[in-house]
């Protein structure tokens, strides 16, 4: 079930009434067992299929994992998830390249967030970052848990296996800090990025009817679209765990407010970006052996990257096109310092916005239709699109108000600007602000851009 | 760095309830400004289901920007109605309401400048072509009109439907203005809210099957019994139908027209009533000018209502063949 269906709002309200009551009148482990069911009953909405290959994923990495340490349970641990990856993701992309018919294969949701955590798993342990978790229920626990398990964050083993084991509760204090990034999340995903697909979705279906400035407006809002999308999810998710009592780290830093790639690549997706930089980038030698072969490593990493994020050559040329700016500005990194902040950090908006374009295009196509209404002032439809430019007021007030807090203003995690519900008037506040997302809200189905991966 | 709240928050009933209805009151202040449309009322005399509140100005942000004042009968034409002279009567959906459009811009008011006649705007939400000939009567008989325009958008009806109408028995579209849902509707808020509501819950429509749609005889049936109800009244009758358009990739326009609109024109014509067909001005229009009929600033191109170039574009053919045929 998405988090945007009544479903789901009547799953989490059902779940937060029943665990409370097991966590007040039960112990801990018939908590963790009740939190392990309802993670494989909301996965098996979707799909009741789904959950098998879950469970057979979980019980691989269960048994790998405790004897991670020796390098044939290492190396099992490591391909199953990435086998199971490869097949279902990658499969026919590969028969479609070489000229075969696809094969009739669905693709698991959420496995592309759950493979990598299993592989980060048993990597931690291998290198003894961690020890192996002997506690199936704990430990299914953690590859299971619904808040992230269909579109991330990635958690690594390390940040979220104690917490299950601590006393951490499901609370008026952190049900109070829960729902307000909920209602956050919702209001960047329902609101913003919802609205403002629509207007980029008309463009990038028929760019040959739009004139170059609609064009353009569409490319822009893309990348607020993106970015509410996504950092929208990221927020709910961390919202019900907090409601669980359980903490999430953020998985988006202000990308936009970057002044390099590589910056930005430090603030975006940051779960996903610090597995590839521990799994991939620092195994292969990263900065370590030499200007060329980081460069390589980067270009490999963010290749990886790319098709991580689809089964499409627009995904592998997005991904590469991002390297290849990492690699280009590394040698003026420290020259571009002497520029004002606000420049470099309008020059790398805009560079991401332009390789946004790779990533939004269903083919090389639609690029190279986008490029020539752009380069060539393409005349067309003029859609002067209200949603784009409201969406980017209200990203900037909201930036304006986490950057200069108010006394008495808190701010949760550095982002999150939470009232006091306590309060009569932050109570009245929260309430304005879920009656004005229940009133902007777009209510026609725009599933989650990373529900695809 | 996380700031800690109060280990134990307790939330009062008091705090709650204070909270509740100063937020009412702010989200109701809001939707005045943005989504603030009139209630329905009954409409007494027949010419329609039901009838906005009268004397209303509205405002609606929804789907392009539309605002306005309902006339002295609650309807949205931008005179009153004192009994005078009625040149062209338009009985419509939605569309020709004009809810997402300034009440100037609306078809009646642009055709109204045209002609130099008055036109009064009968058009209401929720009725369709069923509902305006089940009214047809009783609108003709209170505002004797020279002409009458009946719009559609839809020219496919089952043999049900067709039924219904020959059998007067169209469902009445309730007003709703009477207790707790009339005092809930006050609210701009709660009527929003409740539009929200339902629109993410909807489901979408299955398409009609083939063998459902009524052959040239029923709709001869439904055309006839048109004519005969406007015989008496010697009043012109226009229908005109208005198709969906959508872009194709390659930035084309399609005019989803329906195959059934040449048998309409055709059994139109045998019965003695203009019928009009947009598709074609659609597609002179987006040629010349790369301008759609649907769509607005703040919703997907080329669907929805109809937006300011879509009345413009009905007044003009409207002018056009209502001065051919004078």
């Amino acid at each position: 079930m998405s988090f945007i269906s009544p479903e789901f709002i009547v799953f989490f309200i059902l779940f937060l009434s029943a665990g409370s009551l097991i966590q007040k009148f039960s112990n801990r482990r018939v908590f963790r067992i009740f939190l392990l069911i309802a993670d494989l009953v909301f996965y098996s909405y979707f799909d009741y299929r789904f959950s098998f290959l879950l469970l057979f994923l979980t019980v691989i990495t269960y048994f790998c994992g405790l004897k991670a340490t020796r390098k044939p349970f290492f190396c099992l641990g490591i391909l199953i998830p990435l086998l199971l990856l490869g097949f279902f993701k990658y499969c026919n992309f590969f028969l479609k390249t070489i000229g075969f018919s696809a094969l009739n294969i669905i693709l698991p949701l959420g496995i592309s967030f759950y493979s990598f955590e299993a592989v980060s798993y048993i990597c931690d342990i291998h290198k003894n970052r961690i020890d192996a978790e002997k506690n199936f229920i704990l430990f299914a626990s953690y590859l299971c848990f619904f808040p992230n398990i269909i579109s991330g964050p990635i958690v690594r083993a390390n940040d979220l296996l104690h917490q299950f084991k601590e006393d951490r509760k499901i609370s008026m204090k952190n049900i109070e800090t829960g729902i307000q990034i909920m209602a956050i999340g919702y209001f960047k995903k329902m609101v913003i990025a919802d609205r403002i697909a629509v207007f980029v979705n008309d463009v990038y279906a028929a760019p040959k009817a739009f004139s170059w400035l609609s064009v353009l407006l569409a490319v822009l809002s893309y990348s607020i679209q993106i970015y509410m999308d996504f950092s929208g999810y990221s927020d709910i998710a961390i919202g019900i765990s907090k409601c669980l009592g359980f903490d999430l780290k953020k998985n988006f830093d202000l990308p936009y407010l970057s002044g390099s790639v590589t910056e930005f690549w430090r603030r975006w997706h940051i779960s996903l970006s610090s597995w590839f930089r521990d799994y991939v980038y620092i195994p292969l030698g990263g900065n370590r052996k030499g200007r060329l072969k980081q460069y390589l490593n980067l270009l490999i990493v963010m290749g990886l990257s790319g098709i991580w994020h689809g089964a499409d050559w627009t995904f592998l040329l997005w991904g590469l096109v991002n390297g290849l700016l990492m690699c280009l500005e590394k040698p003026f990194l420290s020259v571009s310092e002497r520029f004002p902040a606000r420049l470099r950090k309008l020059f790398t908006f805009f560079l991401i916005t332009l390789t946004w374009i790779f990533f939004r295009a269903e083919n090389f196509v639609q690029v190279k239709e986008i490029f020539i209404a752009l380069f060539t002032f393409q005349q067309g439809i003029f859609q002067p699109y209200l949603w784009s430019f409201t969406g980017f007021l209200m990203s900037v007030l909201y930036l304006l108000l986490i950057k200069h807090p108010k006394n008495g203003k808190r701010l949760y995690d550095g982002y999150y600007l939470l009232q006091d519900l306590q309060t009569v008037k932050g109570l009245t506040l929260f309430f304005i602000f879920i009656g004005l997302l229940i009133t902007l809200a777009y209510t026609a189905s725009n599933p989650f851009v990373y529900f695809q991966f | 760095m996380r700031n800690r709240m109060k280990n134990n928050p307790s939330f009062p009933i008091k705090n709650i309830l204070v909270s509740l209805i100063a937020s009412f009151i702010v989200l109701n202040l809001f939707c005045v400004f943005y989504y603030n449309v009139p209630v329905h009322m009954d409409c007494e005399d027949g010419s329609t289901d039901y009838v906005w509140e009268s004397n209303k100005y509205y405002i609606q942000m929804n789907e392009g920007i539309g605002y306005g004042k309902t006339n002295n009968e609650g309807y949205m034409d931008r005179d009153d109605y004192r009994g005078e002279k009625v040149n062209v009567l338009i009985l419509g959906t939605s569309h020709l309401q004009g809810l997402s459009v300034p009440l100037n811009d609306n078809v009646s008011s642009l055709l109204q400048e045209m002609l130099q006649e008055n036109v009064y705007n009968l058009a209401i939400a929720g009725h369709n072509l069923k509902v305006i000939i089940s009214n047809l009567k009783d609108a003709l008989e209170k505002y004797h009109p020279d002409t009458v325009v009946m719009e559609t958008n839809n020219v496919s009806f089952t043999n049900n439907e067709i039924k219904t109408v020959l059998n007067e028995a169209v469902p009445q579209i309730a007003s709703g203005n009477e207790g707790l849902v009339g005092l809930l509707q006050r609210s701009p808020f709660l009527r929003l809210a409740y539009s929200q509501f339902q629109s993410f819950i909807a489901e979408e429509r299955e398409p009609k099957k083939d063998k459902d749609y009524a052959g040239e005889e029923k709709i001869n049936e439904l055309l006839k019994l048109i004519a005969r109800i406007c015989e008496p009244y010697e009043c012109r009758t226009v229908i005109f139908y208005h198709p969906t358009t959508s872009l194709d990739h390659n930035g084309n326009i399609i005019v989803n027209t329906d195959e059934r609109t040449g048998i309409w024109s055709r059994l139109c014509q045998e019965n003695g009533i203009l019928y009009l067909d947009m598709s074609e001005k659609y597609l002179k229009e987006y040629r010349n000018n790369m301008i759609l009929p649907y769509g607005f600033i703040n919703t997907e191109i080329g669907t929805g209502h109809l937006n300011r170039h879509g009345h413009r574009m009905i007044a003009e053919e409207l002018f056009r063949i209502l001065k051919e045929e004078n």
